[in-house]
Parts: structure tokens; C-alpha cells; sequence
């Protein structure tokens, strides 16, 4: 055994990894690099273009599920959907798209498959080295979790299409047409969607439990 | 909360995301309760933005679970083998422990044996293939072609012939993972340069992670074997108990050949990064006629793992830390 070389991880390195960049680094020429070799039968693009995505993958389906346990049963499935699909991959839409999609319907599949909605539970990983996708890492521990509470109880009480019409807005930063081909849904309903969840979300920040949906139109 | 309709919270929605006509823009600019219930969406908007904190070593295993299944190969099927690979990898850790030292202590020791019959113009061959081959390819002086750049226990030929005190530091070299950073400087060949260009070490910090330190590296060695053992009896046990290990662990064996690459030290880095390692340490050791990556890594708590992969396929396996300390 010998010392050939050292590999130390530079903190700013470290950092950048854990900082939300993830949104940033999966460029769509690399991913059309890794698609083709991961579709030729090479696990190691396959591996890369997987650890690119699986933090956005994981993030929507912590969202519409509400708790860490069955996110990751939901990634699991996105991911194992993502495998068997990627032959059949055309690259007509982004790979984020597709990805989004799949992650979406596996998300929803799952939940609709346990019979129940969104189910708010306590953080399980507060572990200070974890990344964060949709931000940098809160500094109060505290606010992480007493956010996190608020977001998935707030969540849980939106109806899943509008749920997901939401979160891909709001959190994944999805265009309405991007959200539209996710959803498979037309524009106009995407809109109507993403209002009505975000009107309900914001009633139940403002201790309002009406349905929106319940009032008079003017 | 303001009385709008659903039909406004469409408006005041499609505004926040400036998909509203200027129209209706200046309609939600020019009615107040339009603005408060923009105010409140905002609200929502950024709650729902509250950043996902990722759990990274679930993420990897699924990853890996994922990458098998689109394989015949069985590295690891499924999540439930990954775990009961892991298992079995955690049961072997004192045998790896001990393996690993064992490799420390016998490039210590054949190191300075070597020094030693240098300095008397004698080339006495000591121990198994491991170590004769080291040695042989320290006498052609193209160590590096065979091993990027390093022979399996890492006795570059310039430490062993060339140092002033031998002894000493060829003792430095053979526990380099224990070493200061005159080890680390050990790699300065031809070879270890073009790694070191491979794998940008620009930024490397100065930390070391190994448990063993140069000080009390010999005792902890002292402890671990039998100072009575015979070297090749030794050498043979180590090669099948390694050779255990990796088949136990389910790793697929490299192809001949193949290269320490980007890839392969990408994936380490993906480990390291989910345990939060801020310093790591890598070195190759020849192990059955294998080349073999090892990896201790420290986190910022002072958890101490150790990671190990057969070099030809190390940039597509899925990784599992031992956990040696914390």
C-alpha cells in the first residue's frame, strides 16, 4: 500500500455541493452525453446522470409526500422508472422534464397506491452535512424543522394535482408549459391549478381552513 | 386573509409568476386587497421554496439499486442486497482492519530491510508477489507504468535508493496514509504527476486522515500481528482474506489494466461528500494480483471510514463506507 496521492475536499468544494447548485450543474448537453452512453449499456454514465438528477428527483417527491420515508419509497420507484424508461427515451423534451414527469407520476403512484394523502411527519434528517436542494441550508436547526412542519402540513391539505401543479412552481421552478408537459395537462388548467393550491396554502398560513373554492365568485 | 374570489387568486397567482397581461397587471397593481392577497401568495410561494435537505446515503443506495438493475451483473440487485452486503463488509471489518495493517507493517518492515541490504549492496527479495513485485519494479525504475505511478506498497524507487536516511523514510513512505506530509510528497515521479494533473489536487488541503499517526503507527502494528509470523505464510494470508473480502462484498473484478480514472475517483468523492468527509486519503495496493483503491476519510466530526473498490470499476460500483471510528 502506498500514498500515490492525496484527495482532500476543499470546503468551498464541499459547499457548492451543498448549497442548491444542483439546480445548476446538470447542463442539458452533459445530460445528452450521459443519455446516450447510459443507453448504450454504460452503468457509469447511467450512475452520473442519476447522481445529477436524484437531488431535484428526491426534493419533489419529499414534497408530495410529505414525509422522508415515503419520498425515498417514491424516488426509489422515479429511479427505477427512470432505468427501465431511458431506452425508450427520444430527447424530444429535456431529460429534467422527463425526469420531472416520472418522478411526479411515481410520487403520485405511490401515494394513491397507500391510499392516503400526504402524510406530514417529523424530519428524520437533520444531519448538518446533508445538502439542500431548493436553497442553502437553513442556519437555525429549530426553523428547519418547525418549517418543514408548516410546509408539509400546509402541503398535505392541498389536493395532490394541485399539490404537484405547486411544487413544481414554486420549489422545482418549472415554466407553466414545462409543468404542463409534466402534467400532461393543458396551460390554462396549469394556472388555474397552481392558484388554486398556492390560495390554499396561503389560507392556511393565515389560520384560514376554508376552502377557497367554496367562496363566491364576484 | 382578503376576500378575493377564486377567479382573483388565479389573477394574483398568474401576476406572481408574470404570466398576468398587462392588463391585468395593472388591475392587481391598482386594487389594494389584489395586493395583499399577492402579499399572502408570496407567503406561501416561499414556504413551499423552504429548502428539501437531502439525504444523500439513501439517495446512493437507491442510485446503486437503480444502476443494477439495468444490469445482468449482479454487484448489488437491490436495495435489501446492498444492505446485507453492507452487513457482511461490516462483519469483516476487524479483518480488514487487520489486513490493512498488516500491508502498513510489511512495507515498513520489507522497506527497511531493503534500505538496510542497499546499504550493503546486497538486493535480498523479501516476501510475497505483493512485495517482490514492488521491488522488481522499483529496480526497472517504471514503478508508475504499472500501477499508476506506485507499486503495491508503495515503495517508490527514488525513496528507497536515493534517501540520505533511508530508513527513515522509506519508512514515512511505506505508512503513507500515517505519514507527514513529506509521505504525501513521496509521489513527486513522473507518474505521480500526471495522477495528481488527473484529479486536480490544486486545491488539496493539507489534512490527513488516517487513524495511525506517524508517531504511533509501529505500535499500533505491533499490537495487531505476530511479530513471529512468517512473512510469505503472512503475505498468502493476507491475499486470500482480501480476496474474501471483495468477493464477499460482491464487487465485480476489474478488467486487466484499467486505469485510477476521473470516474472512479468522482464516485469516491460522491461517498466521501454524503459522509461529510472534509479529508480523505487514497492509496492503491496490489492485492491478489488486483489492483485495489483504498480510502480513509474523516468527517468533521472525526468519524473515521474506510473505503475500498478493485480500480478497473471503481467509477461505476456502488461504494460503502466502513465505519472505523465514531
Amino acid at each position: 500500500m502506498n500514498c500515490p496521492f492525496r484527495y482532500v475536499f476543499a470546503r468551498s468544494r464541499s459547499a457548492d455541493r451543498h448549497t442548491g447548485s444542483f439546480f445548476a450543474i446538470a447542463s442539458p448537453s452533459d445530460d445528452a452525453r450521459l443519455i446516450t452512453a447510459a443507453q448504450n449499456g454504460d452503468q457509469r454514465a447511467l450512475d452520473d446522470l442519476l447522481r445529477k438528477h436524484q437531488g431535484r428527483i428526491y426534493a419533489i417527491c419529499r414534497r408530495l409526500a410529505g414525509n422522508d420515508a415515503d419520498a425515498l419509497d417514491a424516488t426509489q420507484e422515479a429511479m427505477m422508472a427512470i432505468v427501465k424508461g431511458l431506452g425508450r427515451f427520444d430527447g424530444r423534451a429535456s431529460f429534467s422534464t422527463w425526469s420531472y414527469r416520472v418522478a411526479t407520476n411515481a410520487c403520485l403512484d405511490e401515494l394513491r397506491r397507500r391510499g392516503r394523502r400526504a402524510d406530514p411527519g417529523l424530519p428524520e434528517y437533520e444531519h448538518s452535512d446533508d445538502a439542500y436542494i431548493g436553497g442553502s441550508a437553513p442556519r437555525d436547526p429549530g426553523e428547519t424543522v418547525s418549517a418543514r412542519v408548516d410546509v408539509d402540513a400546509g402541503l398535505a391539505l392541498i389536493p395532490e394535482d394541485f399539490r404537484a401543479a405547486v411544487v413544481l412552481r414554486d420549489m422545482a421552478g418549472l415554466d407553466y408549459a414545462e409543468i404542463a408537459a409534466v402534467l400532461d395537462i393543458a396551460p390554462g388548467t396549469v394556472r388555474s391549478r397552481i392558484a388554486r393550491g398556492r390560495a390554499r396554502l396561503a389560507d392556511v398560513l393565515a389560520g384560514n381552513q376554508t376552502d377557497p373554492d367554496q367562496r363566491q365568485s364576484p | 386573509m382578503n376576500d378575493v374570489s377564486p377567479s382573483d387568486d388565479e389573477l394574483v397567482s398568474s401576476y406572481l409568476d408574470s404570466e398576468a397581461t398587462p392588463e391585468e397587471v395593472a388591475r392587481v397593481e391598482g386594487d389594494s386587497d389584489l395586493l395583499a392577497r399577492a402579499e399572502e401568495m408570496r407567503s406561501a410561494i416561499g414556504l413551499t421554496a423552504t429548502p428539501v435537505q437531502i439525504p444523500e446515503l439513501d439517495l446512493a443506495r437507491i442510485r446503486a439499486a437503480a444502476v443494477a438493475a439495468s444490469d445482468t451483473t449482479p454487484v448489488v440487485r437491490d436495495l435489501r442486497a446492498a444492505g446485507a452486503a453492507r452487513t457482511r463488509r461490516q462483519q469483516l471489518l476487524p479483518r480488514l482492519l487487520a489486513v490493512a495493517a498488516a500491508f502498513l507493517f510489511l512495507g515498513v518492515a520489507v522497506t527497511v530491510i531493503r534500505s538496510i541490504d542497499a546499504d550493503e549492496g546486497t538486493d535480498t527479495a523479501s516476501g510475497g508477489d505483493a512485495v517482490s513485485d514492488s521491488a522488481d519494479a522499483g529496480e526497472d525504475g517504471d514503478s508508475g507504468d504499472d500501477a499508476g505511478g506506485f507499486d503495491a506498497l508503495g515503495n517508490s524507487d527514488s525513496e528507497t535508493a536515493e534517501s540520505d536516511d533511508q530508513a527513515t523514510e522509506s519508512a514515512s513512505a511505506a505508512a503513507p496514509l500515517a505519514g507527514d506530509d513529506a509521505s504525501a510528497d513521496a509521489g513527486d515521479g513522473a507518474a505521480a504527476d500526471e495522477a495528481g494533473a488527473e484529479l486536480d489536487l490544486d486545491d488539496a488541503l493539507p489534512e490527513r486522515a488516517f487513524p495511525f499517526g506517524p508517531d504511533d503507527t509501529f505500535d499500533v502494528l505491533a499490537a495487531e500481528l505476530d511479530p513471529s509470523a512468517d512473512t510469505e505464510a503472512l503475505l498468502e494470508q493476507i491475499r486470500a482474506d482480501v480476496s474474501a473480502f471483495f468477493k464477499a462484498a460482491e464487487l465485480r473484478f476489474a478488467e486487466p489494466d484499467d486505469p485510477i480514472d476521473p470516474p472512479c475517483v468522482d464516485n469516491f468523492a460522491g461517498v466521501l461528500v454524503e459522509l461529510g468527509a472534509d479529508a480523505a486519503d487514497i492509496a492503491l495496493a496490489t492485492v491478489a494480483d488486483q489492483e485495489v483503491v483504498v480510502v480513509v476519510a474523516r468527517n468533521e466530526a472525526g468519524d473515521l471510514f474506510m473505503l475500498s473498490s478493485l480500480v478497473g470499476n471503481c467509477g461505476a460500483i456502488q461504494i460503502e463506507p466502513l465505519i472505523i471510528s465514531g
